[in-house]
């Protein structure tokens, strides 16, 4: 009877070890995320500071309301598109996606007249619908989701020129409520637009944490094979994930023609890789599998302040592009950099 | 899935039952499930939130074999279930298959390790060139007979 007694103490001693070893390897993994995490925030803080230093005219109730503005239909798009970056993918179809979505509610409420929420609904369902095929062609036809969502952007872009006779509808005669979508304060000070994007936000954040299509998100980013071999119907989340970012692109799309009252069909064109930078700013990894969606925000934050504060120093768009590029490189960097200490 | 907690691992495979009609998921009771596994396999982890990439080799593998038990399947399949893993925890996985067994679930075991064959399996099908050229009941096969058994099918084709 002693024996076993004497081994058992033993491995009580090597679990302990072993306990301790991992316990404070797991406390400094946790600093390292909160770390990156820090680091985009750290970075937003300075730049404010920055700016507010350098100009007297950035640190404003209404520029800010302005910055705030101009982050919203970036921050929308960029939301959605965090689930698809997580499960290791990319959409390029984001930005004239947004224009398609704008064109069809511009279609429905002007052209045939019908309620504003339908116009609404409908903007959102071409965005499903948009994410539908997207997510069909990746998983059933096995199609690269570079390649996917760049023929559709080319596609969506088409489509929406098509439909509109390259004009842009105009809601200002039809629908005088529409703009207040965007532009309308329900609550004194935030314009909607922004609301909008904190509720979006709020919602994102709590269905990549506490739902099964987060959870799913994750796991296929992580491994998508492992994620199949258990028992998971990896090609019918992945689609999941691409219709709900697809809901997001509608929104942001009906939220941009609230805003400039009209649906432009070109508009479309670099929003998706904005939103990407936003999203790989706020240290979601490009290779699934990791992100969050606090990041997102402020990574698109990063962005807007960023060109709202260089204009506001009255640098030329050239330069704005070149600092944004410049960031973006950073982001991307620092996290290569981070993935290097991990392996 | 090595960047994911135990608990995220754990269960991956039965995630739809913790996830109510709206997919909201029921975290606290995943949890107590996962510790109660973490517990019964004795996984050597600080926490059920640890990342698993940091555990050992052979924790590693207990928690895979807790995402399959918390499925609670009749017949269970394990492919290789040492390859890698160092000498203590090879026991305890052993120990674990026959508490398995012993509770009344079958268990097929795919291994190219003969000790191991002859320490877990009751009965062995030996394969060669994709057919099976013999049964052995395990009192009467040895390493010998097994690699017989094996060899015999190639001289065959």
């Amino acid at each position: 009877m002693s024996t076993p007694q004497q081994s058992g103490s033993t491995t009580t001693v090597i679990q302990q070890a072993v306990a301790e070893n991992t316990d404070r390897r797991d406390v400094s993994g946790m600093l390292k995320r909160q770390l990156q995490q820090s680091l985009a925030f750290g970075t937003l803080v300075v730049l404010v500071i920055f700016f507010a230093i350098a100009s007297p005219a950035f640190f404003t109730v209404s520029n800010l309301t302005t910055v705030l503005l101009s982050t919203a239909v970036i921050a929308i798009l960029a939301l959605g598109t965090t689930f698809v970056i997580i499960t290791g993918g990319i959409d390029l179809s984001l930005g004239t996606g947004m224009a398609l979505c704008a064109v069809m509610t511009g279609v429905i409420i002007t052209n045939w007249g019908l309620p504003i929420w339908v116009g609404v609904l409908g903007g959102i369902a071409t965005g499903v619908l948009m994410g539908l095929v997207n997510g069909v062609n990746i998983t059933f036809l096995r199609l690269p989701p570079f390649i996917a969502t760049l023929a559709m952007m080319m596609i969506a872009g088409g489509l929406a020129l098509v439909i509109s006779n390259v004009r842009p509808i105009y809601f200002s005669t039809s629908a005088p409520d529409f703009k207040r979508i965007a532009l309308g304060v329900l609550i004194p000070g935030i314009p909607n637009a922004v609301l909008i994007t904190i509720v979006l936000a709020i919602v994102a954040a709590l269905v990549l944490s506490k739902t099964l299509l987060g959870r799913y998100t994750f796991a296929i980013g992580s491994n998508e094979e492992a994620t199949r071999l258990s028992g998971v119907n990896t090609r019918r989340w992945t689609i999941f994930v691409y219709m709900f970012a697809g809901a997001f692109v509608g929104v942001a799309g009906v939220v941009i023609a609230s805003r400039l009252d009209s649906a432009q069909p070109q508009i479309g064109m670099g929003y998706e890789l904005q939103a990407i930078a936003a999203v790989i700013i706020g240290g979601t990894s490009l290779l699934g599998g990791r992100g969050s969606i606090i990041g997102t925000v402020i990574g698109a934050l990063i962005m807007s302040v960023l060109v709202n504060g260089l204009s506001i120093l009255s640098i030329q768009t050239e330069w704005r592009n070149i600092v944004v590029g410049v960031v973006v490189l950073l982001a991307v960097f620092f996290d290569s950099l981070r993935n290097r200490q991990r392996t | 899935m090595l960047e994911q907690d135990v608990t995220f691992n754990t269960v991956l495979a039965s995630l739809d039952s913790y996830a109510n009609a709206i997919g909201w998921m029921g975290d606290r009771k995943a949890k107590n499930q996962t510790k109660d596994y973490v517990q019964q396999l004795r996984v050597k982890t600080p926490s059920v939130n640890q990342i698993v990439k940091l555990l050992s080799g052979g924790n590693q593998q207990k928690v895979v074999i807790a995402r399959w038990l918390m499925r609670d399947c009749d017949i269970l399949i394990f492919d290789e279930p040492t390859r890698g893993i160092d000498v203590g925890a090879k026991e305890e996985i052993y120990r674990l298959m026959q508490q398995l067994a012993a509770s009344g679930k079958s268990i097929i075991v795919i291994s190219s390790e003969l000790p191991e064959i002859l320490r877990v399996a009751n009965r062995i099908a030996v394969f060669a060139n994709g057919r099976i050229t013999g049964t052995l009941r395990n009192e009467e096969a040895s390493q010998e007979k097994i690699m017989q058994l094996a060899a015999h099918g190639e001289e065959e084709e």
